[in-house]
């Protein structure tokens, strides 16, 4: 194979295809000496736009940045190997040898046979040894590398190549702080409060930091899911008001009893998962939180009705919010007990309650004062009448008003108990309220006039809502919503988007359209541009949602 | 503008200089030097009588990590040796960053 020679065999298609289209792949992923007969080359690359970082010393990543064309071949070699390994440069001496082959076909192409079976001298050892088509080519040095040269050589070199895995992993990991809006340079409160979460075992007393502070770390600590016996010792100070727990699944009993002990001060106290708590423990709240205004206990599915009832007799009278969530031992003597020993309660919150039904329901028109109400997920079947009672009785009170998860209410709940007599609400959450239809609940919001417009609405799930009932939420609250959740309507067409789009929405800041068909990127430039105030953009499920955003977080979009 | 320096001392004599914007990313200090009648303004120069020269440092050198790392992806780990994390979480809590 003198060099030069004109003789070629037989070539491949593929090769033949390349080389009619003019388009040279000798740039395809190869580390080679940046000599300037490559760079002529490249240059003369007929057609093929190759970037010019051929020659650049940022060599590493042009596998990168080559052209689709090229790319697609590089995608295309058997067994998906990544560009790791440099192989013999193939030297470049005229156009004729454009075409080169995959350099997985283990160098037995022409270039890398010339040079085979020389004798030379390695360049950084200064040692002879005979060039095979796997030694290594150094560019800083310009000479070949011994065999023991070159694997130093390359550890030094390490490459940031970004094969498929690795851009995969970094979209993932791009998605993940997405999600978590974790988007900028943390701050540096942040990043300390994450370290003291990870060396708690070591860490003693913490002294005073700040009440916002003990939060975020009980947040951190909490997912972690190292919040133990040990570490919630952190947490109990003795002159505390307020104490979150967001993971109590680890704490036992006597941990819980803990903090009635350590802090009898507390005003609010929030414990999730609280599985372990028994009635003992509740009990002992009962007789030590003699501050107690704000309670909520999320699981403890433990604590017997009795216990409950007698928590409620001793404490009710201070008590403004509760809430009980995720327990079986809730039955309507509970509720009974709610109305009549807590005649102060401003926000209740009952979620998940196994035993709830209309008969509890019912029973809730007797807390006056109540401006947060929340039913949501009831265990048993709660029907349009218990509702509409309590609304009759206690709906103009209320601001905050939650029926999610109720599914077999119907539109008579609009129509006959939101709509004539919540003047004062502000925060409406429907979700799950599969069974309204949407032109009814058009006409209650088209007129819903005694109350000045929603803040927060939420019309996830409610499946057989629509365009109708879109425009008319617009119409009623457009100028004070703050928050929107319209997931899951896939009944709403693009006509009314467009309608969303144009509509003045001075106070939105978040929306979420995930699941509508009709969603696409035009919409997301017009949401983009119409909506000054709006930050966040959710779009799960939206298939034609490719192009991200420049001033929205957006969130839920497919990647490719 | 952008070229103005700032200098703060720390309560055992230590002084840091750096760019006042990358020192502005703290909230605290950004409020202490443009409050333009404070004499710590006027010289441009902030002394913390509260916080040693070693939880100061640290602080400036987030400050440039921060500056370094703005709305970027792949961003670096900041090590923070777990003797001084409490003392430099009271400190960030102080200057706002």
């Amino acid at each position: 194979m003198a060099r030069g020679s004109r003789v070629r065999g037989p070539n491949s298609a593929l090769t033949e295809f390349l080389r009619s289209q003019g388009i040279n792949t000798s740039a395809l992923g190869r580390a080679r000496p940046p000599n300037p007969e490559s760079t002529e080359q490249t240059n003369q690359g007929s057609g093929t736009e190759i970037n010019g970082t051929v020659d650049s010393p940022i060599s590493e990543e042009t596998p990168l940045i080559e052209t689709t064309t090229v790319q697609v071949q590089s995608s295309r070699r058997p067994g998906g190997r990544s560009v790791k390994k440099k192989k013999k440069p193939i030297e470049e001496d005229d156009d004729d040898h454009n075409i080169s082959f995959g350099f997985h076909r283990a160098g037995f192409s022409y270039k890398s046979r010339e040079n085979a079976g020389k004798l030379d001298f390695c360049v950084h050892c200064q040692c002879r040894f005979t060039i095979t088509p796997y030694s290594k080519y150094s560019e800083k040095e310009n000479g070949w590398l011994c065999y023991p040269c070159s694997r130093g050589a390359e550890e030094q070199q390490v490459p940031e190549i970004h094969t498929r895995k690795r851009r995969a992993m970094t979209r993932k990991k791009a998605a993940a702080a997405t999600m978590d809006e974790e988007l900028n340079v943390p701050k540096l409160q942040d990043i300390c409060i994450r370290i003291i979460a990870e060396y708690i075992h070591d860490v003693e007393a913490l002294g005073d930091i700040g009440q916002l502070n003990m939060d975020k770390i009980s947040q951190i600590i909490s997912k972690n899911r190292s919040l133990d016996d040990t570490t919630v010792q952190l947490f109990l100070t003795g002159d505390q008001t307020e104490l979150r727990l967001y993971d109590c699944s680890r704490l036992t009993d006597g941990a819980l009893l803990q903090i009635a002990q350590y802090c009898p001060r507390l005003h609010t106290l929030h414990l999730t998962f609280c599985g372990q708590m028994k009635d003992e423990v509740f009990n002992l709240y009962s007789e030590k939180l003699t501050e107690l205004k704000d309670l909520s206990i999320n699981g403890a599915f433990l604590v017997s009705t009795n216990t409950w009832i007698s928590f409620l007799k001793k404490r009710g009278l201070q008590l403004t919010e509760l809430e009980i969530t995720d327990t079986a031992k809730v039955h309507s003597s509970v509720i009974n007990a709610i109305v009549d020993y807590c005649p102060n309660l401003v926000t209740l919150t009952l979620s998940r309650i196994f035993y709830m039904d209309d008969e509890c329901v019912r029973l809730l028109s007797g807390c006056k004062n109540l401006t947060t109400l929340r039913i949501e997920s009831p265990g048993q079947t709660v029907t349009d009448g218990s509702v509409l009672d309590v609304l009759n009785q206690i709906g103009s009170g209320l601001q905050t008003l939650s029926l999610a998860g109720c599914s077999k209410l119907s539109d008579e709940v609009l129509k006959q108990g939101i709509g004539p007599c919540c003047g004062r609400l502000r925060n409406l959450d429907l979700s799950g309220l599969s069974e309204l239809t949407d032109d009814e609940a058009a006409s209650m919001f088209g007129s819903w006039n005694i109350q000045s417009g929603l803040e927060t609405l939420s019309l996830r799930r409610c499946l057989g809502l629509g365009d109708r009932t879109l425009r008319a939420v617009l119409v009623n609250s457009g100028q004070s919503l703050s928050s929107l959740d319209l997931n899951g309507l896939s009944y709403i067409t693009s006509d009314s988007l467009h309608y969303l789009a144009k509509f003045p929405l001075p106070r939105l800041q978040t929306l979420d359209v995930s699941w509508i068909r009709d969603m696409n990127d035009k919409l997301v430039c017009e949401f983009e541009e119409n909506k000054p105030a709006l930050a966040k953009l959710l779009v799960w499920g939206n298939n034609h949602v490719l192009m991200p955003t420049k001033r929205l977080l957006l969130i839920g979009r497919e990647v490719q | 503008m952008s070229e103005e320096y700032v200098k703060l001392i720390s309560s055992d004599g230590f002084e840091f200089v750096l760019r006042k914007d990358i020192a502005c990313i703290s909230g605290t200090i950004k409020a202490i030097l443009n409050e333009g009648v404070f004499a710590e303004a006027q010289n441009n120069e902030c002394t913390f009588p509260d916080i040693r020269g070693s939880l100061l440092e640290k602080v400036c050198e987030y400050l440039h990590y921060n500056y370094r790392y703005k709305n970027q992806q792949d961003v670096p780990k900041f090590d923070i040796p777990p003797e001084m994390v409490l003392e430099l979480l009271v400190t960030a809590e102080y200057l706002d960053t």
